[in-house]
């Protein structure tokens, strides 16, 4: 197992980080019109988005920075963000529940956010009209945030026995939490009229589809700064995986440090969870991946969950969007087919040899 | 100097600890004995603020124990529990350098403390082994070394202290001894205060420059291992016939041997 230096994270995150950028071009050329690198990088040049606002230019270029502009580039960033966000959410709930099971999808925190959100999206005009009014695009990722963070304080609170989170209590929490989230979403969806419904089972589902430039910016406003305050945590995590008394003789915040990361997770998957719905498993299997090739140091594994969250979940957005063309498949259906297994193949590895994973 | 006033820790109506008074200084070894469930953990769970007493004051340096900023007494005090679990595959240089997490000393420093404390405790062919797969005794070195390396200091301004809970329970007799050694040579030339528990009475009176007996609670005797452990003490405490005798090289340094089964007055 590879152990920690600088220099050699220095390179990784390089690496990681050129990935995204490759995957990020080459994800832009993919969609119903078709185009290539240099189309792309032609379109993203100045003057043709310069045309896009102006007005002025016409012809397949400029319809394609249209295109790239309003719907390509938005859902890019969103699954970048979401990718992200939900990696090092991940990573960070892991290290705080010192328990490489923990994950925010398994444990109920994005189903909680959900159910923040799907208040909002019934029952917002009527029930929260004022509120609305006077919170506009921030509402919906307040109350996903406000539902995510009773889900983790529950499921934290739940299942600490003797200072560190079993595997069996942990999750048994989180499907408790989970049923009881879920029942009340299927209350509230029985209850929407149709058009709601149908946002609903979209959403449900997870979907990277955004056109809204407004909704994107409050998401990106929400979230950046608590995953680049989450790396600065990274010491803290790593002492806090031999113990909490372990940490605090280490002369860590212990009850301080625990505080700040449960309210950034709940954070940002709830902001995550208001943009693009549900999208289980990036939680769990980044940050497995990235031990098993750079090891355990939360110094590395924090930025570089980070960067392959968002990687991978630009490509599972390829994937999504192309194999069915011109339709496309609900983002959370690809990332439940690769994930869900992969958690199978964790648990049995579990039982197999009990302790380490 | 650790100064412990009027102590008691009680749980429901059970007392753990009643009124302990003790003051330990630095630059010496000193162990405390005593039956299970005698209180040993308890106690250094106060000093180490884990557990918060119901009645009594603990000082550090003068200082009391709630007063002290964490990372400035992470730099003077560390402490090694009885287990620890780690379910992730750090590397054991990974798991003892985070000894140095309190401490500014820079990458490199770091690095050279950390595989100094490694090779003191016999660990430095596991440098790269994964935690998860070593045995308990590898892990219960690799963890002592990592308290090591957290009180590491080559011009030290400050007092330092060591706490450590049955740092032998796991190592084979080789290690137990080189162990103590280390210890005593810690207490001795880096004018560290170490406070340590075991059971092995041997250990305690070779290497021990005090000892304090607990039992139920109470301190039962406390000074010089040649004064504490008297047959008439240790058989009470223990509830076992024992025979102190000398130690054939040493006749200073008691040997505490339980005496055989058709010779012992008491149940056995």
């Amino acid at each position: 197992m590879p152990s920690y230096s600088k220099s050699r994270s220095r390179a990784v995150l390089a690496l990681l980080l050129v990935l995204l950028v490759v995957i990020s071009l080459f994800s832009l050329t993919c969609g119903v019109i078709p185009a290539s690198f240099s189309d792309v990088m032609r379109a993203l040049s100045g003057n043709s988005l310069a045309a896009v606002f102006g007005g002025t230019g016409h012809g397949a270029e400029d319809q394609l920075s249209m295109v790239l502009y309003r719907i390509r580039i938005p859902r890019l960033l969103l699954g970048i963000l979401v990718g992200a966000g939900l990696a090092i959410c991940g990573t960070v709930m892991q290290g705080l529940f010192r328990n490489p099971m923990a994950d925010p999808g398994l444990l109920g925190v994005s189903s909680g956010a959900a159910l923040g959100a799907v208040l909002i999206i019934v029952l917002g005009v009527n029930w929260f009209g004022a509120l609305l009014h006077t919170m506009g695009s921030w509402l919906l990722p307040m109350m996903a945030f406000l539902g995510g963070l009773t889900s983790i304080v529950v499921v934290f609170v739940l299942s600490k026995t003797h200072g560190r989170a079993d595997v069996p209590t942990m999750l048994l929490a989180g499907i408790a939490v989970n049923a009881i989230a879920g029942a009340l979403i299927g209350l509230l969806s029985y209850i929407a009229d149709d058009v709601q419904l149908r946002d609903l089972i979209f959403w449900s589902l997870g979907s990277l589809e955004i056109t809204n430039w407004r909704k994107l910016t409050v998401g990106m406003l929400c979230t950046l700064p608590a995953v680049i305050a989450m790396p600065f945590y990274a010491n803290a995590l790593n002492a806090n995986l031999l113990g909490e008394n372990e940490a605090r003789h280490l002369g860590l915040k212990v009850e301080q440090v625990k505080k700040h990361l449960i309210v950034m997770t709940a954070l940002v998957v709830g902001v995550c969870v208001s943009l693009s719905g549900i999208v289980g498993f990036v939680g769990l299997v980044v940050p497995h991946l990235l031990r098993i090739i750079i090891g355990p140091d939360h110094r590395l594994l924090l930025p570089a969950s980070a960067l392959f969250g968002a990687c991978l979940l630009v490509a599972a957005d390829m994937i999504a969007r192309t194999i069915v063309a011109p339709a496309e498949i609900p983002i959370g259906i690809i990332t439940a087919i690769l994930g869900g297994p992969f958690f199978l193949w964790l648990l049995i590895r579990y039982q197999k040899n009990k302790r380490t994973i | 100097m650790i100064s412990i006033r009027n102590l008691s820790v009680n749980i429901d109506t059970h007392v753990l600890l009643g009124n302990i008074t003790l003051e330990f200084l630095t630059g010496q070894l000193a162990v405390i004995v005593g039956p299970n469930g005698a209180g040993k953990t308890t106690l250094l769970k106060c000093i180490d603020g884990e557990i918060r007493p119901a009645t009594g004051e603990i000082t550090i340096d003068g200082e009391s124990l709630a007063h002290w900023a964490e990372p400035a007494l992470a730099r003077r005090r560390a402490v090694l529990p009885q287990q620890s679990t780690l379910d992730f595959p750090f590397t054991a240089k990974d798991v003892v350098l985070m000894g140095r997490i309190p401490h500014d000393s820079g990458e490199a420093a770091n690095l050279g403390i950390a595989e100094t404390c490694l090779e003191i405790c016999d660990c430095l062919d596991l440098l790269h082994r994964s935690y998860t797969t070593l045995s308990g005794g590898e892990q219960q070195r690799v963890q002592t070394a990592r308290v090591f390396c957290q009180i590491w200091s080559e011009n030290c301004v400050h007092n330092r202290y060591l706490l450590l809970d049955e740092p032998v329970s796991a190592l084979d007799l080789n290690h137990q001894y080189a162990l103590m050694c280390n210890l005593k040579r810690f207490a001795a030339t880096e004018n560290i205060g170490v406070i340590c528990t075991l059971h092995n009475l041997n250990l305690a009176a070779q290497f021990a420059a005090r000892t304090i007996v607990l039992d139920r609670g109470l301190i039962v005797a406390d000074g010089h291992p040649a004064e504490v452990f008297t047959e008439e003490t240790l058989s009470n405490v223990f509830n076992l016939d024992v025979t102190v005798a000398a130690h054939p090289e040493d006749t200073r340094i008691p040997l505490i041997i339980p005496r055989l089964a058709e010779t012992r007055t008491r149940h056995g």
